[in-house]
């Protein structure tokens, strides 16, 4: 892939002129992908001197979609990432996210209270590290959904990380066993659902499955209408974030589906901050790398939406919600949080938030 | 999972001028256009400077850019004005742009500035190339450190942006210590009212202002940002980042195609289809062993060579394009397909740098346009 990438190249430039981290840091910090990705390798740089500004790549491929020749450079760059850690030590975060593997599985240990999931149903519903461990709030929002379009969502007893964050890190001996794990868990069952965009991804180019966003899901059931949310509801601001993995990599389409989903629910109203498609900061690995770049990256999307007079920041995926959060400069919400929130409270549909 | 089934009169493949043109032509007359769009266009890394040499229709050309332009302040100037000069000190000819175009029909001495930073105008080299070009006067290479970013939007309403009046007033202070009447400067500025960030910039430091002509900068951003907006407005659908990945033929004709957004594919159907994929450069064409070929939809292509370069690969690569018989696209087995066109720089002999460019590109768009009404 490295070398398709290194031939590919027309030295066009629109892939630096896009990329958000560059834009924010400066090109000294970060030189962007075209170096990275096609002429770092290339010129056979010493790779540690390029470590630092490696880490910073959040892997929003913002890059892939300026390219006219639509190159894969999150991928190649995670490639050159991946060499870098075969030869050095890893970082400490990353250390620890290996241990909770090795022992529970899952990259990320409680950090709270986490939502209890049923045991059988019929739509399997695979919660994902992040929203398990760190936004149970998010999981059980997803679960009120699944139910208001008709179905009983489930998740299987001992479920795994989908291994993606490993993916990133080239880890293939962990990440073999944690697929056959998860693929043992999951035959039989034709619709999975999940609210996460990175599980979603992993699911579908690792597994093989056909798995659903969550909100892919409701949308696609054609159940939900206006007449399905609370009319009484007090009128509400709010702003939607273009989460990376989910527009550029599920696709654009999720992201339509969403406003459609928002302009059901009486009283809403979605203001415009002309940074929806910026990256969080919070991808790739940034976050716990590097948590300053991440916060910097979320301080000036989160910046525009309190300026454009949202009240509320929305997005469909867990890991943004919590980098956005971070800042404390306004509420933070995952979309299905919001929506579950609007729900009409009717008979068998809606099971409310504890 | 599929994307939910849709339907169209008219799908036009790929948003650069080409797209855009058609689609905005089909969506005024009242059809229900769709149009798909996938990564940068070759519009969006153009100079944006449009010259109408040689091309068919240069009245009707002329009259729907400057409708479109308007409100970005682009294709102000009167056709015919004459030659530009390149970033790279090249002289372009052309006869449609913005009034802060640099042409070199201006003041005799001329101050240009480069601003640490930025990539899109190194003074010295220009001042360098201009010294051999007889028709531009004396030229001065000035550099300023403002620590400003190569883009900023001037916005679209009916002042500019807080952000840009602050890069408006560190520039006047630095323009004002230059004693030339006129400072050419990398182009800065984004959005509809880039116009009027320049103009208040005139008025501040008592010059005129002209931007130098950049390719893979910001003139083209705004070309594109321009024409997409006006399709958009006439009434058509964007479906923005998707690609079309294959087709389903019956008889001569094409009903649908299969689309791609992301994970998921689904199918759109339609009555007409128009091609405004692009040349290599765009990835309407691919490169294989063979030379170019369409790597979608399975169609013959053809050479026509109108220029020539210094590499012969890169010629070749550009003079071919899909072949098509009076606008409707050729299959390999010769036949022709009723209802497809093909558009703009996918069509043999339509490639930039071998002479043509947006010109020929947007009366090529206007020409399948009026097909596509005579058939449906
Ligand atoms: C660096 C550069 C500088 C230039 N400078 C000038 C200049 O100064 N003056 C001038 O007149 N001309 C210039 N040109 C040429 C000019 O830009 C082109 O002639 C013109 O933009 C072509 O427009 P188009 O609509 O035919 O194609 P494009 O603008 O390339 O649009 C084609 C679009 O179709 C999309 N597409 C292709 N296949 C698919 C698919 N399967 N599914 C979905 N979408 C698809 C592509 O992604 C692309 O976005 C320049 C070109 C370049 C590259």
């Amino acid at each position: 892939m490295t070398s398709r990438t290194m031939d590919g190249c027309i030295k066009c430039g629109a892939c630096v002129r896009e990329c958000p981290v560059l834009l924010q840091e400066g090109q000294d910090r970060f030189p962007g992908p075209r170096r990275l990705a096609v002429e770092g390798p290339r010129f056979n740089e010493e790779l540690s001197a390029l470590r630092s500004p490696l880490e910073l790549c959040t892997t929003c491929a913002r890059c892939t979609a300026a390219c006219p020749s639509a190159l894969p450079l999150p991928e190649a760059l995670v490639q050159v990432r991946r060499l870098l850690y075969r030869e050095k030590p890893r970082p400490e975060r990353q250390e620890n996210m290996l241990a909770n593997i090795d022992g529970t599985l899952r990259t990320v240990l409680p950090s709270g209270p986490v939502t209890e999931l049923p045991s059988t149903g019929d739509v399997l519903f695979f919660p994902g590290c992040i929203g398990h461990g760190r936004y149970p709030e998010g999981i059980t929002s997803s679960l009120s959904l699944i139910r208001a379009v008709g179905g009983r969502p489930f998740a299987p007893q001992g479920w795994a990380c989908c291994g993606s964050p490993l993916e990133k890190i080239g880890d293939e001996q962990r990440l073999a066993r944690l697929e056959a794990h998860n693929k043992a868990l999951f035959r039989g069952f034709d619709t999975v659902v999940t609210s996460c965009p990175g599980c979603t991804v992993q699911l579908r180019k690792r597994y093989g499955l056909d798995p659903q966003h969550i909100i892919e899901h409701i949308h696609g059931s054609g159940r939900l209408r206006r007449s399905s949310f609370d009319h009484g509801s007090p009128p509400i601001k709010v702003a939607l974030h273009s989460p990376c993995h989910l527009a550029r990599v599920v696709g654009p389409h999720t992201l339509e589906m969403a406003r459609d989903l928002l302009d059901m629910v009486p009283g809403v109203d979605v203001v415009s901050t002309g940074l929806e498609d910026d990256c969080c900061g919070g991808g790739g690995g940034v976050a716990s790398a590097r948590p300053d770049v991440a916060e910097r990256m979320a301080a000036r999307k989160v910046q525009a939406a309190v300026e454009a007079g949202a009240e509320l920041l929305l997005a469909p995926c867990p890991f943004c919600v919590i980098n956005l959060g971070r800042t404390g400069l306004l509420n933070v919400q995952d979309l299905t949080v919001f929506l579950a929130s609007r729900l009409l409270k009717a008979e068998g549909i809606y099971s409310p938030i504890p | 999972m599929d994307l939910p089934e849709t339907s169209c009169d008219v799908l036009v493949v790929g948003n650069g001028a080409a797209g855009c043109l058609a689609s905005t032509l089909l969506a005024k007359r009242g059809y229900d256009v769709c149009m798909v769009s996938r990564g940068t266009t070759s519009t969006s890394l153009s100079t944006s400077r449009t010259s109408l040499s040689g091309v068919s229709r240069r009245k009707e050309v002329t009259q729907l850019l400057r409708g479109l332009g308007a409100a970005y302040g682009l294709f102000g100037s009167h056709p015919g004005k004459g030659e530009g000069i390149t970033s790279l000190g090249s002289v372009v000819r052309q006869d449609l742009s913005s009034p802060h175009d640099w042409l070199c029909t201006g003041p005799e001495r001329t101050a240009v500035l480069g601003l640490k930073g930025n990539a899109d105008l190194d003074p010295d080299l220009l001042c360098r190339m201009a010294g051999r070009c007889d028709s531009i006067g004396e030229c001065r290479p000035y550099w300023a450190d403002l620590g400003l970013p190569s883009s900023i939007d001037a916005g679209g309403g009916p002042t500019i942006t807080r952000e840009s009046r602050v890069a408006v007033e560190e520039l006047a202070e630095a323009i004002s210590e230059m004693d030339e009447e006129m400072v050419i400067i990398p182009p800065l500025f984004l959005g509809p009212r880039h116009d009027l960030a320049l103009s208040i910039l005139e008025r501040s430091s008592g010059r005129f202002i002209r931007e130098a002509a950049t390719p893979l900068s910001n003139p083209g951003r705004r070309l594109q940002a321009c024409l997409e907006r006006g399709a958009l407005d006439s009434g058509c659908r964007l479906l923005g980042d998707r690609q079309v990945i294959g087709s389903l033929a019956q008889g001569h004709e094409l009903r649908e195609v299969r689309i791609m957004s992301g994970l998921r594919e689904g199918t759109i159907r339609f009555g007409a289809l128009v091609l405004a994929t692009g040349n290599i450069v765009s990835g309407g064409l691919q490169v294989g062993c063979d030379g170019p070929y369409d790597p979608v939809f399975g169609l013959a292509t053809d050479t026509c060579s109108t220029g020539s370069l210094r590499s012969p690969a890169l010629t070749t690569a550009l003079s071919v394009g899909i072949r098509n018989r009076e606008g409707r696209a050729v299959r390999k087995d010769g036949s022709v397909m009723q209802n497809v066109w093909v558009a703009g720089s996918a069509c043999p002999g339509l490639s930039y740098p071998l002479g043509r460019g947006l010109g020929h590109v947007a009366s090529s768009a206007l020409t399948i346009a009026e097909m596509v009404r005579g058939y449906l």
